[in-house]
């Protein structure tokens, strides 16, 4: 009886330790957020062109028909990747990761901030307000032709997507004792 | 109730062995790691990235001055340019409230570390507007210079890029210790 009590406690000694040795399994569970705070927002103070050439015989007499305008504006562009396509794919030590390219989020130019700074017309032309009317509507598009434009603008968001990933899934390594190696997937399909 | 001597040597072996097993666990057992938030460890989190404020868009016109009359405009430009703003990583600061389990991160005033103008981009009015291209991109770059530093929207938004990035470097050492993060 007493041999079996002794072994019971025996086991349960041992048992217990080995009970608490459960291994951390790494938890990216925060993926979606990190790639939410991953997008990049692009201030931008940005000017529109009207334009207009003199033609015919205006082009003689004063430059009759030209007119140049620029507007002036603000807005903020939003770049970021699609959350959903973002893979991460641990495999002991080592994670391979895909992130797509950055794109064009949103654009909100500030209506408020729209002005005329410059102008110039020929002889007897002037610029109508429908011309101003419709050189502020174009801002919108102008702003995200300029961003969707801008490559670098672009490299710089899939570049900020990426590493702020990185630095995502090494943090996690080390909170389990992992010391993780990324290896970047491309997308084959693109 | 005399016990027995077998009785006895049981409960000692059985005593002796515990304390072995007790012994080996705590030096050579597994590290039980708990997460510590200090200032130091936030510190080391944040200063192993680059933290990204973002770089920036300022296309502007500016009027250029006759040189010798410098109340008159002599021409206006249009141009192109990008902003590029940033800090120090090593000035940024923590408060933490062990109470609340809460850290807020205390940033640095961000500051404009360059302005580069694209030459291609400049335009004039007067069209024909003749000057040097030099004299030109100077004061353009004094114009972004001084318009980005009083931008408030600009700072703004390389404010609100840094503290998403620093939040997304301190998230899983707060969740795993159970702090949040106070902006």
């Amino acid at each position: 009886m007493f041999k079996k009590i002794l072994l019971l406690i025996i086991s349960l000694v041992i048992a217990l330790p080995l009970a608490g040795c459960e291994k951390k399994e790494a938890d990216f569970s925060e993926t979606k957020a990190i790639c939410e705070l991953a997008t990049l927002k692009c201030y931008y103070h940005n000017t529109s062109e009207l334009k207009q050439d003199s033609s015919g015989i205006g082009k003689w007499f004063g430059n009759i028909g030209y007119k140049k305008a620029w507007i002036e504006y603000d807005g903020i562009v939003k770049l970021g990747i699609d959350a959903s396509k973002v893979k991460i794919e641990p495999n002991g030590n080592k994670v391979k990761v895909y992130v797509p390219n950055a794109t064009i989020l949103g654009v909100d130019v500030d209506v408020a901030s729209i002005s005329e700074a410059v102008s110039e017309t020929g002889w007897f032309t002037k610029i109508t307000t429908e011309e101003r009317a419709e050189t502020q509507k174009k801002a919108q598009e102008d702003m995200k032709a300029k961003a969707e434009s801008n490559t670098a603008l672009l490299s710089q968001a899939t570049q900020r997507a990426k590493d702020t990933i990185k630095d995502y899934i090494l943090n996690v390594g080390s909170l389990i004792g992992v010391e993780y190696e990324i290896e970047w997937m491309v997308d084959n399909n693109a | 109730m005399k016990l027995s001597k077998k009785l006895l040597k049981s409960i000692i072996a059985a005593v002796a062995i515990i304390v072995v097993v007790i012994v080996a666990f705590i030096f050579f057992g597994p590290s039980v790691k708990r997460t510590i938030i200090t200032t130091s460890t936030l510190r080391e989190v944040v200063s192993i990235s680059e933290l990204s404020t973002g770089e920036f868009c300022y296309n502007g016109v500016v009027s250029i001055p006759e040189k010798d009359n410098p109340e008159k405009n002599d021409y206006s430009v249009k141009y192109d340019s990008t902003v590029k703003a940033g800090i120090e990583a090593k000035d940024i600061d923590f408060k933490i409230d062990r109470k609340n389990k809460s850290v807020t991160p205390i940033i640095p005033e961000i500051k404009i570390n360059d302005i580069i103008i694209n030459d291609g981009s400049i335009s004039t009015i007067p069209e024909n507007a003749t000057a040097k291209l030099k004299d030109t991109l100077s004061y353009c770059k004094e114009d972004a210079l001084k318009e980005a530093n009083q931008n408030e929207k600009l700072i703004e938004t390389a404010k609100s890029n840094l503290q998403d990035s620093i939040t997304a470097l301190l998230t899983p050492l707060l969740k795993e210790a159970g702090y949040k993060i106070m902006w």
